[in-house]
């Protein structure tokens, strides 16, 4: 019941959020389009690899399956990242505005969550359905088998992710709080998120010695978990450890994002109004 | 000429200022775009331990010509980054204006009016690279290829610059370019590796028509003695000089029909 009156409450921010990217449309597909220019040099630098090694299976992936890794593992990554929660909390605290979204009776937290499901929802309607018919043309020209169970299962865990990528940003950004440059910041978490969270390369290429790290942090739980389940690659009881990983993950950003609130909120001075 | 250097002078002051003001600032921008090259890096790095060769280039090639991509998209990165500002709001908003009413030439204001210290990161890591990497292949640079160096860094810079001013003189036509400016600068990705690695048409594109090649792949490959005087040093100057004339046209072209969006 409660539910059902919170999410009546804040539709009106999911929406609004929708509405507004569908307006610059043409904006986003053209900056999805720059990313993608990235996609085709990892896909001729794929290409050249694995021509120059002697083995047609790297690592547990025929070039096939590697192709497929990197274009859905773009697409994850495009549909649960919400640049925007970090940018807008950064910005209402720098120029203030925060003050007057505090003093009104609405959660900010799940504010910002409407607002990113208003993102997601976009995301989803046109960049995944773009960029996986795009994939499942592939794999259907290069004869890969498609697997209905894993697709679900992948689902199941982009779901997940979408919410640990949500309480990490929401988290990060709150340290605009006290610090300036986020946008150097960010920058940095981008950086490192690339590489941990497999959007780069696939983590088994990652010496042994650096594996610990991936367990130690949550960044492979947002994009690389979901892609290897949708590749059939993690199945039975790792496939299970994954996704618990994944709730594990999700249970500790939302604690620390709360925690992280209530000390942050406290010291903020707005300056001037 | 000299009234201009005074005039930059000025205003890289004015910017020095606030810099100090905002030193942890300055430093995580740094760290930021350093740590995003290096990315790249580990990524080069992970693929050469499963295998010796990238067709026939070896791994310290393969980091020399990486590196050296960085090096002029840093110097054009610190000097130009308010062409970003300009495809995106500068039109837009009507800002444009008041650099209309300075006896200045408007585009020098423009760059002049922003400098970017975060593209320093990229020159630092391009340095590194190019150094470890000419190392470990027993490069000998004698004098006259140090010159070469010079003027190729020189010359790529300026590919850079004409390739963006281009791009984002499209906002005097559409208000909005930085989405375009985007797509373009992306290109130049491709660069950072050996070309041999793209289909033909795409080498080809990356030569004559966006000609990123010459920033990266053409000059650094000739530094490692794959890739002829002509297209490695020559071509590149050339290039530069074309682009930016070419460049240059497309902005005042883009200035005269310029219609200010008004307050």
């Amino acid at each position: 019941m409660k539910l059902w009156q919170t999410i009546r409450i804040y539709r009106p921010f999911a929406t609004n959020t929708f509405q507004r990217y569908l307006a610059y449309r043409a904006n986003v597909v053209i900056f999805v389009l720059g990313d993608a220019m990235l996609l085709a040099v990892t896909y001729f630098l794929w290409n050249a690899i694995y021509q120059s090694s002697e083995a047609a299976i790297l690592k547990g992936f025929r070039f096939e399956e590697m192709i497929v890794y990197m274009l859905l593992s773009f697409v994850t990554g495009t549909v649960i990242n919400d640049g925007d929660v970090t940018f807008s909390i950064a910005h209402e605290v720098k120029n203030g505005s925060i003050a007057m979204n505090l003093i009104r009776p609405i959660n900010y937290e799940t504010r910002m969550l409407f607002q990113n499901f208003g993102t997601i929802a976009y995301n989803m309607l046109i960049l995944f359905t773009l960029g996986f018919s795009g994939i499942a043309m592939y794999m259907w020209l290069q004869g890969l088998s498609f697997s209905p169970m894993n697709f679900l299962l992948y689902f199941l865990s982009v779901i997940l992710s979408l919410f640990i990528t949500f309480y990490f940003n929401f988290a990060f950004a709150l340290l605009a709080f006290k610090i300036t440059n986020m946008w150097g910041l960010a920058q940095i978490i981008g950086a490192v998120s690339q590489l941990l969270s497999g959007a780069l390369i696939p983590i088994v290429f990652f010496p042994t010695w650096f594996q610990p790290i991936f367990q130690l942090l949550p960044f492979s739980s947002m994009i690389y978990t979901p892609t290897m389940i949708f590749l059939g690659k993690l199945s039975g009881d790792l496939l299970w450890q994954a996704l618990l990983v994944q709730v594990f993950w999700l249970v500790v950003l939302m604690i620390i994002a709360k925690v992280m609130w209530k000390k942050l909120i406290r010291s903020l001075t707005i300056l001037g109004g | 000429m000299a009234r201009y250097f005074k005039i930059y002078r000025s205003y890289l002051q004015q910017y020095l200022k606030s810099l100090i003001e905002y030193r942890a600032d300055f430093l995580l921008g740094l760290i930021g775009f350093i740590l995003v090259q290096v990315t790249g890096v580990v990524f080069i790095q992970l693929i050469f331990q499963t295998i010796p060769t990238l067709q026939g280039w070896s791994f310290a090639e393969v980091l020399f010509i990486y590196g050296f991509a960085q090096i002029p998209r840093g110097i054009d990165h610190i000097l130009t980054d308010n062409l970003w500002i300009f495809a995106w709001k500068t039109i837009a908003q009507g800002e444009f204006d008041r650099y209309l009413l300075r006896p200045l030439n408007p585009l020098f204001q423009l760059l002049a009016e922003r400098f970017q210290p975060d593209g320093f990161g990229e020159i630092v890591i391009g340095f590194f690279l190019v150094s470890s990497a000419a190392q470990s292949l027993k490069l000998h640079f004698n004098f006259a290829d140090f010159v070469w160096f010079i003027l190729a860094v020189i010359a790529a810079t300026v590919i850079y610059t004409a390739i963006k001013l281009a791009a984002a003189s499209l906002a005097f036509w559409l208000k909005f370019a930085q989405s375009y400016l985007f797509m373009v600068y992306q290109l130049s990705t491709f660069v950072k590796y050996p070309l041999s690695i793209y289909p033909r048409l795409i080498q080809n594109f990356l030569t004559f028509v966006i000609p990123f090649a010459f920033t990266g792949y053409y000059p650094a490959a000739y530094f490692l003695g794959r890739e002829s005087f002509t297209n490695g040093i020559v071509l590149t100057s050339i290039i530069s000089i074309i682009a930016i004339t070419l460049a240059y046209q497309v902005w005042r072209i883009g200035l005269k029909s310029y219609e200010s969006s008004g307050n």
